[in-house]
Order: C-alpha cells, then structure tokens, then sequence
C-alpha cells in the first residue's frame, strides 16, 4: 500500500514539474485559452498536411519551431523564443519591409500587416491569404537579443475566431524579465 | 573529351529530351530539358523540331538530340495544278514528309565541383573590391528607389579577364520585385559572368534569382563557344558566376557548388507543380512562408531550399567588405555565419 500511494505521489509530482517547466516562452509570460490543446510536433504536420495545401515545405527539417505546437479547435498555434543576436538591431519595420516583399515575390495577399503595442511590448502582426488558407504572425521587438514569435494557421471560416484568440494571446504577454 | 557530332540517320535515340515550357520569359526558345524520358521525341513542342540548344547532362558523355528533316518530295509525283508529265503518276503529299535524325553530341565532363565557401570566401571579397563592382554595389546600397535596379557584369574577354570588364550601366526597373538582366557571351556585347542588383525591401537573393543563373546555362553562345576549348567557356561561367543583391544594409552574394544537384531540384520542383500558374509560384509561396521567425528569413528560407547546391556570402553596413559564408545552425533553427577559422 505504501508502494502505491509513493508511486501515485511520484507521478503527480513528475506531473507539476513536467507541466511547471513546459513554458510557453521564456521570453514572456503567456495565457494560454481555456480549451487549448497542446500537440506534438508529428501532430501539428499531420494536420497540416491532411488540411491545408500551402506551407513551408522545408519546416519539417526545423526542429525549434515545433516545439511549442498547440491547437484551438481546428486552429493551429505555435511560438518560438527566436535568438536576435545576430542583428539585435534590426527594427519591426525591416522585417515588416522583408516580409512584404516575399509576399509580393509569392504573389500572395497580405490581408493586413501592422505594428501594434500591446502592454509596452512592440508587435510586428500580419496576415496573408492563399485561396481560404489563412495565416497570422506576429513577432515582438527584440530585447536583451531575444524576442517572441508565432503563428496562427487556419481557414478563413475561422478568421474571426482567430483574430480573437490572437487579441487574447498578444494582451497576456508580458515580459518575464525587466 | 572532344564535342563531336555524328550523324546516324533515322536510329532509334537510346534516349530522348523531353521538354516544358518553363514559362519565364515566354516563347518556345525557353524550353527547358528536364531530363532523359521515353516519350517521343517529337515533344520538342517549342523549338520547331530543333532541341539543339538544350543543357547538356552533367557528368559529360554522349547526349542524343533529334532534328526533324522534311525529305524531298518522292519522285514520280506531280503537283496538284502543276503539270503533269507522262512519268508522274501519284500526286505528291499534301503535307510534307520527313524523317528524324538523331545526332550524338559528346559534352565534356561538367561534373559538380565542391567549392569549400571558407576558401572562396577570399576570391568573392577580392572580386567584390574590383573598382567596377565595388562602385556599382556602393551605388545601389544608397539608391532611393522603390523598383529593383540592377547591373550585368560582363567581362571583355573571358579568356583575359584581367582585361577587365565592359562598362555597363545601372538600369532601373519598372517592377519592385524584378530586374531583368541582359545575358550576353561575345566579344561585342561581353561577357556574362555575373549581375548585381537591388531588392527594395532588404531581402536576400530569391528563388527567381538563382533560377536566373541556372537558365544561362542555355544561353547558345555560351555552349557553342569553344574558343578555349571544349566546354571551357561553360565551365569558366560555372566556376566564376556570382548573383549579388545588395540592399541597405547588406550584400548578399551568390555562387554555385552543385550546377548538377541544382538542376536537379529545379526540374524535380518543376515536374512536382505543372498546373501552377507560373513553374516557380510553388516554390515562391513555400519560401515567402517562412515567415520572420528568424533574424534573416529570407535568406535563411534561401538556404533551407538551396543549402545543398549553393554557397552565399553576407556583409553588412556594419563591416561592408567582409563577406562570411552563411550556413544553417546545427539545429537548422537560424541562420549564422560559417566558423572558418576552428
């Protein structure tokens, strides 16, 4: 008996740490939506593939970015703490002026491209479309050489459902260092 | 190996040129060769029955071409509406007879060369200080336009190149997201052996970009030009082509270490999207999806496709003449700069 009642306080012990250290971001704090679902990188791909058919090819050789995949009923979510220490200065403008540019080198529609600030944290968010293929990233100004990044992947019947979970997620960051 | 053309009337070609549209720049003179098949040769849909202006295989040996040949009209027939002598019997086809002749042409050898980017980063940084270039480079990164500009480089004898290069302008495009570069290989005109240009919204080289230097390998003063040797002009270009893009706060510059593994991913890529509205579209939306998780996405994306075929080179305003190989990180997460020295 007394095995079993450490065995069961091992594992809800493993249970809170394991939950403690799965962090969204390291970067900023972040809340996540009641009903979502964290998935596995193999998850996140296989619905993409069996959904959608425009995507990165090459994603699935990155490893980074697919570690914190979640899902909001058929709304794909990812973050990435990116490294800017390679060209901390580079402003949301160039990277807005970069991306606009691979937009139009896709010949893809940007539906909107703004920068926003959301409790004192500059944002870069935009949107582009691909028949009623929808995606919105969005991605923090950089400090200490660290920034947030992340995506929204869904269909255009869920646009409004996702402009809203993105309106939640960017307004429960907060930095975690000062 | 020698560049010999034989003739052997009317065989079977072991093998046969199968060809799209790649629908670049229009016309069937763009054709592009995509590789052995077993269709018939006759699928030369745009060169009016003449494939000679393929790109030969790379690995060098024998590449059959077939040419259509109208035959003479057969003896004993008359013209409808013509005389008719005693001897014509038959009227003459109505449409014209011919026959297929199948050449082999003998390439040499253009094997994939390895160019470890550590050791050509020092031949890009002296190229890239030539007064010429250097003055063009300068010129664009300070440019107020909102259209790409670009220029050729062109050198005035490839076989000297110390003999420098011809003076070619600066021209402006009417397309923010295209320039148009002239390719010439003769003596009037020069010398392609690379191009310069501006992205306006600081991106690196694009899929389009590296599409371009692919496709000169068609060009057919190029291939025919034996002056040095055979295939020593091809090879020159493919040992010395550069694409720079140059933007307000880098140059990027451009070189090829595997034409063949190259070729390769564009014909693969090609063939995989037939029906697009243009051969590159699919490769153009996966690459401008990479989004701006990393620091330099666009040439991080360049790499993620071409890392295995291509070397690139980066200097920023920061340090404007230090031109360090780019690579993917172990983790293939970012991109950084390739450590030389170990």
């Amino acid at each position: 008996m007394k095995k079993i009642i450490f065995l069961i306080i091992t594992m809800v012990f493993i249970g809170v740490y394991a939950k403690a250290q799965d962090t969204v971001s390291n970067i900023v704090s972040i809340t996540l939506p009641k009903k979502t679902e964290k998935i596995s990188k193999s998850a996140y791909f296989d619905h993409l593939h069996r959904n959608y058919k425009n995507y990165n090819t090459g994603d699935e050789k990155v490893d980074g970015f697919f570690r914190k995949t979640y899902k909001i009923d058929n709304i794909l979510i990812k973050f990435y703490d990116a490294d800017r220490s390679y060209d901390p200065k580079k402003t949301l403008v160039k990277f807005q002026n970069q991306f606009l540019e691979m937009m139009k080198w896709g010949g893809i529609t940007v539906n909107f491209s703004k920068i926003i600030t959301v409790n004192n944290i500059q944002f870069l968010v935009y949107e582009h479309q691909i028949d009623d293929e929808m995606t919105i990233n969005f991605i923090s100004e950089t400090k200490n050489n660290k920034c947030i990044t992340g995506e929204l992947k869904f269909k255009k019947a869920d646009d409004e459902k996702a402009q809203q979970i993105l309106d939640k997620l960017l307004k429960s960051m907060h930095y975690k260092e000062r | 190996m020698g560049c010999d053309v034989g003739i052997s009337s009317e065989q079977t070609p072991e093998t046969t040129l199968d060809w799209i549209d790649n629908g670049f720049t229009g016309g069937g003179g763009d054709d592009f060769y995509v590789g052995p098949s077993s269709s018939n040769p006759q699928n030369d849909i745009g060169g009016g029955g003449d494939n000679l202006n393929n790109i030969p295989p790379y690995g060098g040996g024998p590449v059959w071409i077939t040419k259509y040949v109208q035959d003479p009209n057969p003896p004993g027939c008359y013209i409808p509406g013509g005389p008719i002598s005693t001897i014509d019997t038959d009227p003459c086809p109505t449409t014209p007879i011919g026959h297929w002749e199948t050449y082999q042409l003998n390439v040499p050898d253009i094997s994939p060369k390895i160019t470890d980017p550590c050791i050509e980063k020092n031949k890009i940084k002296t190229l890239l200080s030539t007064s010429f270039i250097k003055n063009k480079n300068d010129s664009l990164a300070v440019t107020t336009s909102l259209n790409e500009q670009g220029a050729d480089i062109k050198l005035k004898n490839w076989l000297s190149p110390a003999t420098g290069y011809m003076n070619t302008g600066i021209s402006t495009s009417t397309s923010s997201i295209e320039w148009t570069p002239n390719f010439t290989w003769d003596a009037t005109h020069g010398y392609s052996v690379g191009i310069t240009h501006f992205h306006p919204g600081g991106s690196g080289p694009s899929p389009t970009d590296i599409y371009k230097m692919l496709l000169n390998l068609r060009n057919s003063n190029l291939m025919n030009d034996n002056s040095g040797g055979p295939g020593a002009a091809l090879q020159y270009y493919k040992d010395n082509a550069t694409l720079t893009v140059v933007t307000h706060d880098a140059k990027y510059v451009v070189t090829v270490k595997d034409w063949s593994g190259l070729y390769k991913y564009f014909s693969d890529y090609l063939i995989a999207h037939p029906y697009d509205p243009s051969p590159l579209y699919a490769m153009n939306v996966a690459f401008a999806q990479g989004g701006t998780t990393t620091t330099d996405a666009p040439a991080f994306e360049l790499l993620k496709m071409f890392g295995p075929y291509i070397n690139l080179y980066k200097a920023t305003d920061a340090d404007p003449t230090n031109f360090l190989p780019m690579g993917l990180t172990a983790n293939t997460n970012d991109i950084t700069t390739l450590n030389c020295n170990p």
